[in-house]
């Protein structure tokens, strides 16, 4: 795990610090606690917004140990998974992102190589 | 089926088809190792992580310090924890799959495919270099084994030496900075020992002990096994042996005395002016194929450097040496605090020189100052005792010739003194002028024989001589040669006992004459010869002393000499051996023609009479003058002139007073008063001592030895009248006058 000054507690609170623009991408990423592919996802979906999506996407974390009855909305089975809200039609990436390809063709970032 | 209808399949086929994608990437996913939680709603919501059994492990393999991975069989990574990730330099997903070859610099290689090939049977382990993709190198520590179950493949572990490094480098710069703090401990010391003996040598009285104290230091900042410090004689020229440390007495003998050619550092050094290091002798030039290599073997001699002792000035002191029993290359530092501790000990030495040289000179001229008195007062006993005789009415006439004689005698003799300290003074401030003339060297010598005849036969020696057989011509003042020759013969008879043998030998030697004055007397102690010829110089103040001599005599010689153009040497084998003169004096040049001397002619001495009084003094003059008067006065009055006979004369006279002279040949008075003391007939006697000393330390003296009295010369025969006159019939009271 990246070492920053302050730990942050849960992912939910990391979300925070991300905010979204107009036009914003709105994504939830569903984790949970602390598992090690949920913070891989994590890490690895804040830099690769960082990097495409730089000031115009939102990330919702939402920690399924703590909140599981949330999992129901989305219809999520494995986790961490990601959804995207925003824009329309709803995606979803399942793992933890470490595939920056894959990630990027199931956020429909760009065209799946044929 | 209306349209309604088909556009609900069709959107119903497009969320299959969604929800199909989705179950496909979901399986993907777990199939990838990508999720590690499930959710399972059976009645109520559930969270299975994946995690839970091996998290231990998972946790200790992602957070342990060092990297470690799996590889396939081919070498190619398989997976690597999070530092494994860091130490390459790239994420993991980067690097998974690329072979580990490519992560390690060319140097590398061979070393990292031994190890990957040797992994797959035993672990193996060893150093490699790593390459960062941002180009960075670093040393790692490998360790290789084959995985146990599951794929064919390696394990690793890899430790990063960095740190490592870092902490081997404070160490040894740790270490460094505790050498060098002990190195400036030492440092201190040594200073600290350097400035302690300079302090000593300010106060030290004792020098031998200081020497020792110097080479213990030098010992200590050379860190050898022994040390020596020698002192350079330049009469001699060679170093002479002062102190050594660590060394047998053997080695002493050895090296005592090195000479410019002998084959050592000390002796090399001497002559080139600079230190000299031979760190090996075995491979050493000068020693090497020389009896001096077996010389330094015996001593225990492997290494040895010699820095010369040099005074301000610049002259040749000594020399301090180290030396070491293994071959041994000093250090320049070493080398640079011995220098401090050499110009110290040089200092040390040229002041204890100088130092000793004034107290020489100081003490000869006390010396000769006693003396000085001493002689001068010695004819005046004689004159009053011939002045008060020549007053005493009706004179004999034998009586009143005697008296003159004495007179005339005694001073002549005060003249001669007076006029050899005149002369002295007169070649000291360079203002006695010599009365040269073509002269021959026989008419010269015996002129100086018939001065010094009286004294040689006085004291019963042979005289030999030897002449050339031609003439030999000198430009000189005849007055003044003669008087060098009779003083050199003088010296030869009183400093030769009785009966001794004198050999007066001249011979030209190129263009000059060479006259050797040889006696088989006293002797000269080696160390008194180089002072022999200075002014106040004479053999300390001895009872043995003869009766006369100022100690001017060899001082005046030799300024007699000089002013000639020539030169005096004297040489002894010590005491006990002889004495020899040597005066060298330039040839006038001319016309050889053959010549002969004939010794002089015999004196008698005279005798004299008896009496109840006994007088003994070696300085006849005054016993016989003593006597005679007290004869005039009534007395019964003998004499003798030294110790023993005085003690037959008190046994067969018994007199009832005797006056003994302390300082006398043969026996002096103490003796002489204490043998007469151990005698039945000697307790009830009056001794009188009689001397030219009045010291407090010569009245004890006398008083330790059983006089009675003790008298500084010259004594008042009216005194001795009173004296006796006052003395009780029966046992003699100890008075002082």
């Amino acid at each position: 795990m990246k070492t920053e000054s302050h730990e942050p507690q849960s992912l939910a609170e990391l979300s925070a610090s991300v905010t979204g623009g107009p036009n914003a991408w709105e994504l939830r990423l569903y984790v949970a606690g602390k598992t090690a592919k949920s913070v891989a996802a994590f890490e690895n979906l804040t830099k690769i917004c960082e990097e495409h999506l730089a000031g115009k996407y939102k990330i919702e974390v939402v920690d399924l140990l703590i909140h599981p009855q949330l999992a129901k909305g989305d219809q999520i089975v494995a986790i961490p998974t990601l959804v995207r809200k925003l824009p329309e039609p709803i995606r979803k990436v399942i793992g933890d992102m470490s595939n920056v390809e894959r990630t990027l063709v199931g956020l429909q970032l760009r065209q799946a190589k044929s | 089926m209306t349209i309604q209808t088909l556009d609900q399949l069709l959107q119903e086929n497009e969320n299959l088809r969604f929800r199909l994608e989705e179950a496909e990437e979901t399986i993907r996913a777990l199939r990838g190792g990508e999720v590690d939680a499930v959710f399972v709603e059976s009645g109520s919501e559930h969270i299975y992580t994946l995690e839970s059994i091996d998290r231990p492990y998972r946790l200790l393999v992602e957070q342990m310090p060092h990297g470690a991975g799996t590889l396939t069989a081919e070498g190619a990574i398989i997976y690597g924890n999070r530092r494994f990730a860091e130490l390459l330099g790239q994420p993991l997903v980067e690097i998974a799959g690329k072979p580990i070859s490519s992560f390690v610099v060319p140097d590398s290689l061979s070393v990292l495919e031994t190890l990957l090939h040797d992994g797959k049977l035993a672990e193996v382990e060893g150093e490699v270099t790593l390459q960062r993709a941002s180009g960075g190198t670093f040393p790692v520590y490998l360790g290789v084994c084959a995985l146990a179950e599951g794929i064919r493949g390696l394990c690793l572990v890899v430790t990063d030496l960095t740190e490592q490094r870092s902490y081997r480098e404070l160490k040894r710069t740790q270490k460094a900075l505790r050498e060098s703090e002990e190195r400036l401990a030492s440092d201190l010391a040594a200073a600290q020992r350097l400035q302690e003996i300079s302090c000593r040598m300010i106060q030290e009285g004792d020098v031998g002990q200081l020497y020792h104290q110097i080479l213990d230091a030098a010992m200590g900042i050379m860190r050898s096994d022994m040390a020596s410090m020698q002192m350079f004689v330049e009469s001699q020229d060679a170093l002479r042996m002062l102190a050594w440390r660590g060394f047998d007495p053997v080695f002493a003998q050895t090296f005592d005395l090195n000479r410019p050619d002998t084959r050592t550092s000390c002796s090399v050094a001497a002559r080139a002016g600079h230190r000299v290091v031979v760190p090996d002798v075995e491979t050493c030039d000068f020693i090497v194929g020389t009896p001096a290599l077996e010389h330094h073997r015996e001593s225990g001699i492997r290494a040895v450097q010699s820095t010369p002792l040099v005074s301000r000035g610049g002259r040749l002191l000594g020399m301090i040496s180290t030396h070491w029993r293994t071959p041994h290359e000093p250090a320049e530092r070493d080398l640079r605090l011995l220098d401090v501790l050499a110009r110290q000990a040089a200092d040390f030495i040229e002041r204890a020189q100088t130092e000793k040289a004034l107290r020489d000179a100081d003490r000869r001229k006390d010396e000769f100052l006693a003396t000085l008195a001493h002689e001068l007062r010695n004819p005046l006993a004689p004159i009053r005792n011939a002045i008060e005789i020549l007053k005493a009415r009706s004179v004999p006439q034998q009586e009143l010739e005697w008296s003159c004689g004495v007179l005339d005698r005694q001073v002549q003799l005060m003249g001669r003194l007076l006029e050899d300290l005149l002369d002295i003074s007169r070649i000291s401030l360079n203002k006695l002028e010599l009365r040269k003339e073509r002269v021959e060297l026989a008419t010269v010598l015996q002129s100086a024989l018939e001065t010094s005849r009286p004294v040689i036969d006085a004291h019963g020696h042979e005289l030999s001589i030897t002449l050339p057989t031609v003439a030999v011509y000198l430009d000189a003042d005849p007055v003044r040669l003669a008087q060098v020759f009779a003083n050199i013969l003088n010296n030869a008879a009183k400093f030769t006992d009785k009966g001794g043998r004198i050999y007066l030998n001249a011979e030209p030697l190129g263009d000059e004459v060479a006259v050797s004055i040889k006696d088989n007397g006293v002797g000269i102690r080696a160390e008194m010869l180089p002072s022999i010829f200075e002014i106040f110089a004479q053999p300390e103040r001895s009872l043995m002393r003869p009766s006369d001599g100022l100690g001017i005599g060899l001082s005046l010689v030799k300024g007699l000499v000089e002013k000639h153009g020539g030169n005096i040497q004297a040489k002894s084998d010590g005491p006990g051996e002889g004495s020899e003169f040597l005066v060298r004096l330039p040839l006038a040049g001319e016309t050889p023609v053959p010549v002969s001397v004939s010794p002089p002619e015999d004196r008698e001495q005279p005798a004299l009479a008896k009496g109840r009084i006994l007088i003994v003094d070696d300085y006849q003059d005054s016993a016989d003058s003593l006597a005679m008067l007290l004869r005039t006065m009534g007395n019964e009055v003998e004499t003798a002139y030294d110790g023993e006979e005085a003690i037959r004369a008190a046994a067969a006279f018994r007199p009832r007073m005797i006056l003994l002279d302390i300082g006398m040949p043969i026996l002096n008075g103490y003796e002489a008063c204490r043998r007469i003391r151990e005698q039945p007939w000697g307790r009830e006697m009056f001794l009188i001592a009689l001397t030219g000393w009045g010291q407090e330390q010569d009245r004890r003296r006398t008083e330790e030895a059983g006089f009675d009295l003790h008298m500084v010369k010259p004594v008042s025969a009216a005194a001795l009248m009173e004296l006796l006159a006052s003395l009780s019939p029966s046992k003699p009271g100890r008075r002082r006058l």
